[in-house]
């Protein structure tokens, strides 16, 4: 072969490797350019490591910014089980994730058995104390990531309303819920580059997010008001063994704003998915359902207790209704105070007879009388006196087909007639045939008495920023003017006489003005025996600051009338409540004879025996110091108390009252003199000659004793006389 | 004017145009390779990579210089003793090498190992265009037994590499082998033949063993075995696909932190591309076009065909490998284990085929090739 044919064929091979070099580039600009985004996305994709920083979610306060849910740091526990498998201490890693954080090994080894994911959640929400035993032990492929913990210190206190979250902090339930956008916050995060084995790369790709906390929450609700509500409301349910639970509304009249809010069963929002309540609990037991069965029940059940029954369930009203429907005749002025009503015990209502409740009828009755009988064919009178129009118009105009556009998901709007008949308008009348929320008849009933105005019901008083500094306040919202100020003052007169008189006896307080109405409702079908007793009380009568509404549903223990059950639990919250807001307690002479006892010497006993002596009378001890003999007591042995005061008891020489210099409160209005005064360990009382409420702004101190700056002992009473501000 | 010496072909100098190419290449490859080296590097054994590459660039310039000034002719007169020391020394291998990534291909002497089917290519380019140079053996296209000669001792050495389990050695030595019969004068059909024997004999070592089925598999659709056998190939096309035009800038690869496997061995054309993108790609590409250009002009204008054969045999190794390497990268064929010429980080790699230049340049002394 000579060297030209050589030459030949290695130009031959020259154009093969040219071909070659062609299809490299190609290749080179098929992969660069056209599926240049698609590859580049997905390496991106594989070389971040995206932590999250999360957001301190915002804390939720009560009225007085007592906190009732916070966040509180936690951590997320996390394996790589990539690096585990690499590495290959499986089986110590299974060991100290079971033993530290009580995982279980199957759930444990299921997730490390995922070894082309680089990290998996063990754990979440992991206090700080625990982790650090994990990170002591300095195990490769254990990981741990910024978490938040939720917690809710007074447990069950409010828990329909304030709600839980979930493990990844997101709202589940009630306000946590509705409000979960503005508790959450923005998370933020922090991109960074990371090699295959998770550890960072060294140059700079890094972006950091900053976390935006999220916005606290201040409501209307009042821990210590919430509290006696849900105490009492919780004993009705107990005594009266409710077969579907009960609910509880304390609203101020004059603003709309939610006091308490409380719900029966219910359940500590710490542990959301446990039932605490004993008669669930044996409500469930007498299913006798077993395994599964009794499982599905269970979650039944706890769905339900997790349910704002004051909110989300209507129901047929009764005769509380009947406030709405006296205030409507007043208003139009088809009905006045004077008017006699008869009743025979049944009414003729077109082709059907109507009972009243009282079937041997309630003869001749004046308006009022009417009311505080809750007489059914007294307000079917009123009703028909009306016409349906009129009625329609004053049901729409108290809110009563409208949802109130309260913060709480499941609002419901209740039921009503699309026709209203004559029939229809009678019952109606009284409470049946449809149904509304307890938060509907508690607005509507607020607006019967405080001056005719229907208040928007509020939970929320203001939002703060993560710190807790207020940073947007929220004003009562007048949703329209629905009777005059006279027809509401007469309302209130009337109604006072239906706790005084009436049906609504067991509402009443000794030594307060409380006005109120009964409600008791047979549910569907009729004659199914269930009922739902109901009472709405207001106070103080003439000048309402508190009205509540407390319902039981299905009461289980004889009685089930709205007078008998509801009424009384009523009275104690208000017993309860109206003290601590500063009313004090206004005795007639009569009635201030048969509460008011002798302070008995309880110097030298020992704290139990003073109890129980002061028990026998009706008295209560706060005993200070921890000595065992009591060395001095206030007030001194002698003093008329009114039954359930309270006699400090001081145990410990070192700890006896020491003396205070009296403060000037002449001039201060009622809030201002009490804190005053307290703040010195000195006692507030209101002069005799007070009888009206002088909490509002409009009075102030005129005269008060002993005189400002002396020095009395601690506990002291300072009797203060408060007149009306003089206004030009 | 053939045959006599014109001022531009300037006998008995070495051709200029090649050096600067191989130097290019060369600087290139250090860069690269050390940009790829950068995450041990950044973790502290900065000074131990840079030790050693240097050590391997200086070794290769040293062999380069000593290989240029050595008589390419004086090799042919002692091809048998090549062969037989070649061979020797593979066989030695499997006997007494030891084991890395997988397979046995290296042998150790003392601190240093290196790896014997590297220098087994030029060896064989050398044998070869002597075999098929020498007046009496040339004659393959005629003569059966000095065809025969030829096929078994293609088939001794191929052997001798494909016991050390490494096939792409294999492929190479006889794809280099076959192609210089080709240009020496073997006729088509016997080329045709022996091309269809090749294939069924890669298709038999293919399916005979397991991870060389799954690189196939894998190869087909890396992307459904992404986070198995087609991890690698996966991790390649990230890497080339992230560069787009200009890529992300030297040392600035993020698959090189783990995700290419042998990042500065195998795939480090794959970082080239990431960091310098389309630019940086085609640039390695056509650095290689232009040596395979100047390396065949020299073996077109050899002064006799001795040189033109080792010309071309040389030109091939590194060509080929080049193309083979690339178009592993860039998923056109199974994953096969092959280094990229100057840019891996292959010591032994590195001296043979500086050993290769040095001789290619000394043929281009008497090359009647335009010098500058």
């Amino acid at each position: 072969m000579n060297k030209g044919a050589v030459k030949k064929r290695i130009k031959i091979m020259m154009s093969l490797f040219v071909i070659g070099v062609i299809a490299l580039i190609i290749k080179l600009a098929w992969i660069q350019f056209v599926r240049g985004d698609e590859y580049s996305k997905l390496a991106a994709e594989q070389q971040t490591r995206d932590s999250i920083i999360t957001a301190k979610r915002g804390s939720i306060y009560d009225r007085n910014m007592k906190v009732l849910a916070q966040s509180a740091t936690a951590e997320r526990v996390t394996v790589n089980p990539k690096q585990i498998e690499k590495f290959g201490n499986k089986e110590k890693v299974i060991a100290a994730l079971v033993d530290i954080l009580g995982v279980k090994e199957d759930f444990v080894r299921q997730q490390l058995s995922r070894t082309n994911m680089q990290s998996v959640v063990i754990a979440k929400q992991v206090e700080k104390s625990t982790t650090d035993l994990l990170r002591e032990k300095n195990i490769t492929g254990i990981y741990f990531e910024e978490d938040s913990k939720r917690y809710y210190p007074y447990g069950s206190l409010a828990a329909q309303v304030i709600g839980f979250t979930g493990s990844d902090d997101q709202g589940l339930e009630g306000l946590e819920n509705v409000l979960d956008s503005q508790l959450r916050g923005v998370d933020g995060r922090i991109v960074a580059a990371k090699d295959v084995a998770n550890n960072e790369m060294p140059y700079k790709y890094e972006n950091y997010i900053e976390a935006q906390d999220g916005k606290g929450v201040v409501l209307t609700i009042d821990e210590t008001i919430q509290r006696y509500t849900e105490k009492h409301l919780q004993q009705a349910y107990e005594e009266n063994l409710l077969g579907n639970g009960g609910a509880a509304i304390v609203m101020d009249p004059n603003t709309g704003e939610i006091l308490a809010m409380a719900v029966v069963p219910t359940y500590d929002l710490n542990e959301p998915r446990v039932i605490t309540d004993q008669l669930l609990l044996e409500q469930l037991e007498a299913l006798e359902l077993e395994g599964e069965e009794y499982d599905k029940a269970y979650s039944a059940a706890v769905t339900k207790m997790w349910r704002n029954k004051a909110v989300v369930d209507s129901y047929e009203p009764g005769s509380t209704f009947k406030t709405v429907v006296a205030a409507a005749a007043l208003e139009e002025g088809v009905a006045t105070p004077a008017d006699v009503f008869s009743c025979s015990g049944v009414r003729q209502v077109a082709n059907r007879k109507i009972h009243c409740w009282q079937h041997a009828g309630h003869g001749q009755q004046t308006f009022a009388q009417g009311l505080m009988n809750s007489c059914n064919p007294f307000v079917m009178e009123l009703g028909s006196r009306l016409g349906a129009a009129n009625f329609e118009k004053y049901y729409r105009a108290f809110g009563l087909t409208e949802k109130t556009g309260f913060t709480i998901p499941g609002e419901s709007a209740g039921t009503f007639h699309n026709k209203l008949g004559v029939v229809e308008l009678a019952t109606s009348s009284f409470g049946q045939t449809f149904t509304v929320t307890p938060l509907q008849i508690i607005s509507a009933v607020s607006a019967v008495v405080n001056g005719g105005n229907l208040m928007k019901p509020r939970i929320i008083k203001a939002y703060t920023d993560p710190e807790g500094k207020i940073t947007q306040t929220f004003e009562p919202e007048v949703v329209r003017n629905v009777i005059s100020a006279q027809t509401s003052q007469l309302m209130r007169t009337m109604m006072e006489r239906v706790v005084a008189e009436g049906t609504g006896k067991g509402g009443y307080v000794e030594g307060f003005r409380i006005a109120g109405k009964t409600g008791t409702s047979e549910k569907l079908p009729r004659g199914s025996g269930k009922y739902i007793a109901s009472f709405v009380g207001v106070a103080p009568a003439d000048n309402p600051q508190l009205v509540c509404l407390l319902l039981l549903d299905e009461p289980n223990a004889g009685a089930t009338g709205g007078g008998a059950i509801a009424a009384p639990a009523v009275g104690r919250i208000f017993e309860d409540v109206l003290p601590y807001l500063g009313y004090e307690p206004q005795y007639t002479e009569e009635n201030a004879e048969k509460i008011s006892v002798t302070v008995p010497n309880i110097v030298g006993l020992s704290t139990e025996d003073a109890l129980k002596k002061l028990d026998e009378i009706g008295l209560k001890i706060d005993p200070k110091g921890s000595g065992e003999k009591i060395d001095s007591q206030v007030p001194e042995a002698g003093t008329k108390l009114h039954k359930g005061s309270v006699v400090i008891a001081y145990t410990q020489a070192e700890e006896k009252k020491g003396t205070a210099i009296v403060p000037d409160v002449v001039g201060m209005n009622y809030q201002n003199a009490k804190t005053a005064i307290e703040n010195v360990k000195l006692v507030l009382r209101l002069d005799a000659s007070n009888s009206t409420d002088v909490s509002s702004s409009d009075y102030i101190a005129a005269t008060q004793s002993p005189a400002a700056n002396s020095e009395v002992a601690e506990g002291t009473s300072i009797y203060v006389k408060f007149v009306k501000r003089e206004t030009d | 004017m053939k045959g006599r010496i014109t001022p531009k072909e300037k006998s008995g100098q070495i051709d200029f145009v090649l050096l600067i190419i191989i130097m290019s290449i060369m600087l290139f490859g250090f860069i690269m390779l050390f940009s790829a080296n950068s995450p041990e590097a950044a973790n502290g054994g900065i000074y131990s990579v840079l030790m050693r590459q240097g050590l391997i660039f200086g070794l290769g310039v040293a062999t380069l210089f000593a290989s240029m000034n050595f008589d390419y002719h004086r090799y042919s007169r002692h091809r048998k003793k090549i062969l037989i020391i070649t061979v020797s020394i593979m066989l030695a291998v499997p006997l007494f090498g030891f084991v890395s990534h997988g397979a046995t291909r290296q042998i150790s002497l003392g601190a240093i190992s290196f790896q014997p089917s590297e220098f087994a290519k030029v060896a064989m380019v050398l044998y070869f265009a002597s075999f098929l140079s020498d007046p009496k053996t040339q004659n393959i296209t005629t003569d059966r037994t000095n065809l025969f000669k030829a096929i078994a001792v293609m088939g001794a050495i191929c052997i001798t590499c494909y016991i050390q389990r490494h096939l792409s050695a294999t492929v190479v030595l006889a794809l280099i082998i076959i192609m210089m019969m080709f240009v020496a004068g073997l006729s088509y059909r016997v080329v045709g033949f022996g091309a269809i024997a090749a294939v069924i004999l890669l298709f038999v070592a293919t399916l005979g063993t397991g991870y060389r089925m799954d690189r196939v598999v894998a190869f087909l659709d890396p992307f459904k075995y992404k986070q198995g056998i087609g991890w690698q190939i996966v991790q390649s096309l990230l890497a080339v696909g992230s560069g787009g035009m200009f890529g992300l800038g030297l040392g600035q690869s993020r698959q090189k932190y783990n995700y290419l496997p042998e990042a500065q061995n195998d795939y480090i054309y794959a970082v080239v591309c990431e960091e310098l993108g389309f630019i940086g790609g085609i640039a390695v590409i056509l650095l290689f076009a232009l040596f395979v250009w100047r390396g065949m002009s020299i073996a077109l204008k050899a002064k006799d065909k001795l040189g033109m054969l080792t010309a071309f045999g040389i030109t091939s190794i590194i060509g080929v490998q080049m193309l083979i390497n690339i178009a592993v990268v860039l998923s056109l064929m199974p994953s096969t284990g092959m280094q990229l010429p100057l840019f891996s980080s292959g010591g032994s790699s590195m001296i043979a085929t500086m050993w290769g230049m040095g001789i290619l340049l000394n043929i281009s002394k008497t090359s009647r090739i335009k010098k500058i």
